[in-house]
């Protein structure tokens, strides 16, 4: 890696920083501060995070930063080239794809948000009690899991949709739904590791209940770790949904998402590529920044990968 | 030591009278492991009263820290279980009650205090969160109350400016402050029974005199009754009331704390006090080396069937290799488990 030496000597500047134990060892407002100089120790990381960033800022500022609205028809030519006003070009209909552009990130935040919640918290959910519960419980859930794990994320998002129609918020749906097992499997290792820690034999024996256990003392444990699978699957989100838009089975038309861009740009590939070049270049960085965030944040919490 | 025989007026035999706080019976605990069934635990018996302090003894896999889960309900199942025997707790069979029954008993009735002070706390809740949410279940306070109530247990095991400790988190803490605050915790519910389980190992020597004096005062203050589980002769000596010395899950030998150590009827509980170290001759620069006790325990899954012992000790007879010795009043108020304990050389040691 080669942002090794900067990560290095952020950490020998300062002997306060300790490490991180399991994300959970160690806590307090010091861990926090101490948290994002590890994270922001790391070049990658920080550039994620800036990144993603300007993303979040796009998308809530979309309607001062973009020239005409996503929609307007005949901003300028018809599949005129990039210029000074219009700074992506224009598609077939005339209008301003920098615009276009633009109010996708805003879609896009959202898919990324509403799919990983949901995958997050139904997988969350399921792994927990699964890794708590032990016996037939644990085996019904995650044998279920493995099930749904055999099939490819696509499959099932592509079923999902077969289901609920086309249409953006139900690929949000289908891709939110089609990442539970992976969640679900992360959340299981992790609570199998905490329940067989001290800490819970002891508040076992000091009576606590099941959903004391649970919420109070098991899901605070488990947590670091998966917010590091939610922030790399927030780019896996991304990604699903422009593919399934870009088969027609997410964003319909006029919507400016971007999959369905590259999907409406297609058939103009050869006399203007802008139109499929900017969303798809909007697409990478988006999943660049977000892939950049989740390993910082990652091996910011891993104690291995410190004071090397 | 203040406790002489004369005060001690436990005893099986002239027991009738006067109930035992907790009762244990011929528990028996089973671990299934590759190698077949483990028996941890083989018909394990004591009783122990308010403001007594009975000491288990025994090295590691003797069946000392299962006895106590069992007794919590605590043991993981699979691969252990408890197969026979009873715990009677407040005329009830602790055994034979539901999950939901025992929650309410543990850490309430009976509480429990582990071994390693660092990893016992949860490391993501602050103190104050782990202290009340047991007393605010368990007592029924207001969080107010509670909060209130968790500061005074603070300062009763003398832990400084406990309103500050309470905000904190358990990395932010030294081991020993941990384990005061963990019996602190423990206590807090005004526990009749308290469960401890090797408390001071993981300490530095002159933390553990600490908390072994707090457990001391707290038991006089509120008449707990305390099983402290140790492999330390030396804690036993300053703790103990009664003394239990187990091997290879049975109990080898019972007695006063003055019975076993100046009249050990059990040759393995010679070899144990034979090997504590002395000041001037222990140690590999004197001329005599530690006395230790020759061999290991035989596997749990495969135990003989005379006398446990009988392969490390030096009195063993043939009657000891083919006869589990009965366990029998040597002298008033002391048990033991050996043929050959008339046999013994004078001495308190191997």
């Amino acid at each position: 890696m080669t942002d090794t030496n900067v990560q290095a000597t952020s950490v020998v500047a300062d002997p306060e920083i300790r490490p991180v134990i399991n994300g959970g060892q160690r806590s307090g407002r010091g861990r926090t501060i101490r948290f994002m100089q590890a994270v922001f120790g790391n070049r990658g990381a920080a550039i994620g995070f800036i990144l993603v960033l300007t993303l979040v800022l796009v998308a809530i500022f979309a309607s001062w930063i973009a020239p005409f609205d996503s929609d307007q028809m005949g901003a300028g030519k018809r599949l005129s080239p990039p210029d000074a006003s219009h700074w992506f070009g224009t598609d077939e209909f005339g209008r301003d794809m920098f615009s276009r552009v633009v109010f996708g990130a805003r879609l896009t935040i959202q898919v990324g948000v509403i799919a990983v919640s949901i995958s997050l918290t139904i997988g969350m959910l399921l792994g927990l009690i699964g890794g708590y519960a032990g016996g037939w419980l644990e085996k019904i859930l995650m044998r279920s899991v493995d099930v749904l794990f055999s099939f490819t994320e696509t499959l099932i998002a592509l079923a999902a949709v077969a289901v609920l129609g086309p249409s953006l918020t139900n690929a949000m749906i289908a891709v939110g739904i089609a990442a539970i097992p992976f969640y679900a499997r992360v959340a299981y290792s992790v609570t199998l590791v905490e329940r067989n820690r001290p800490y819970f034999e002891a508040a076992v024996a000091a009576g606590a209940g099941h959903m004391r256990l649970l919420f109070r003392h098991l899901l605070p444990n488990i947590i670091p770790p998966l917010i590091v699978v939610a922030t790399l699957g927030v780019s896996a989100a991304v990604l699903a949904a422009a593919g399934l838009s870009f088969l027609g089975l997410g964003a319909q038309p006029p919507s400016p998402e971007w999959g369905a861009m590259l999907s409406s740009g297609r058939d103009y590939f050869n006399r203007a590529p802008w139109i499929m070049l900017y969303p798809g270049l909007a697409i990478m960085i988006t999943v660049l920044a977000f892939n950049l965030l989740g390993d910082g944040i990652r091996e910011a919490l891993d104690p291995r990968q410190r004071n090397t | 030591m203040s406790t002489t025989a004369a005060e001690m007026e436990t005893s099986e035999s002239s027991q009738a009278e006067i109930t035992p706080t907790l009762r244990v019976s011929s528990l028996r605990a089973e671990f299934r492991t590759d190698s077949g069934t483990a028996i941890a635990v083989d018909g394990m018996s004591y009783d122990v009263h308010a403001g007594e302090t009975l000491a288990i003894v025994g090295e590691s896999g003797s069946g000392k820290s299962v006895t106590s889960l069992a007794i919590m309900g605590l043991i993981p199942n699979p691969p252990g279980r408890v197969t026979a025997g009873e715990v009677w707790f407040e005329n009830h069979d602790l055994l034979k009650l539901s999950e939901r029954e025992m929650q309410k008993i543990r850490g309430n009735k009976v509480s429990m205090i582990f071994q390693e002070p660092m990893t016992s706390l949860n490391p993501v809740l602050s103190i104050e969160r782990q202290m009340v949410e047991g007393i605010i279940e368990h007592l029924d306070l207001s969080p107010h109350a509670a909060r209130q109530h968790a500061l005074d247990m603070l300062k009763r095991v003398h832990i400084p400016d406990p309103e500050s400790r309470l905000s904190e988190f358990p990395h932010q803490l030294s081991g020993g402050m941990l384990q005061r605050i963990m019996i602190a915790m423990a206590l807090s519910c005004n526990p009749m029974v308290l469960l401890a389980d090797e408390p001071t190992t993981a300490l530095d020597v002159t933390i553990q005199a600490q908390i072994l004096n707090i457990m001391c005062d707290l038991r006089d203050e509120f008449d707990t009754a305390i099983v402290l589980i140790t492999h330390d002769m030396g804690v036993v000596a300053e703790m103990a009331d009664r003394v239990i010395i187990m091997y290879a899950g049975r109990k080898v030998e019972e007695g006063t704390v003055t019975n076993i150590f100046q009249n050990p009827q059990h040759p393995y509980t010679r070899g144990l006090l034979g090997a504590l170290p002395k000041l001037g001759f222990a140690g590999p620069v004197g001329s005599q080396t530690l006395n230790e006790i020759p061999g290991i325990v035989p596997a749990l899954t495969d135990l003989p069937a005379g006398c446990r012992f009988a392969a490390r000790c030096s009195y063993a007879t043939e009657q000891c290799v083919a006869q589990y010795p009965p366990f029998e009043e040597k002298t008033t108020a002391h048990w033991a488990a050996c043929w050959e304990s008339a046999n013994l050389p004078e001495g308190n040691q191997e």
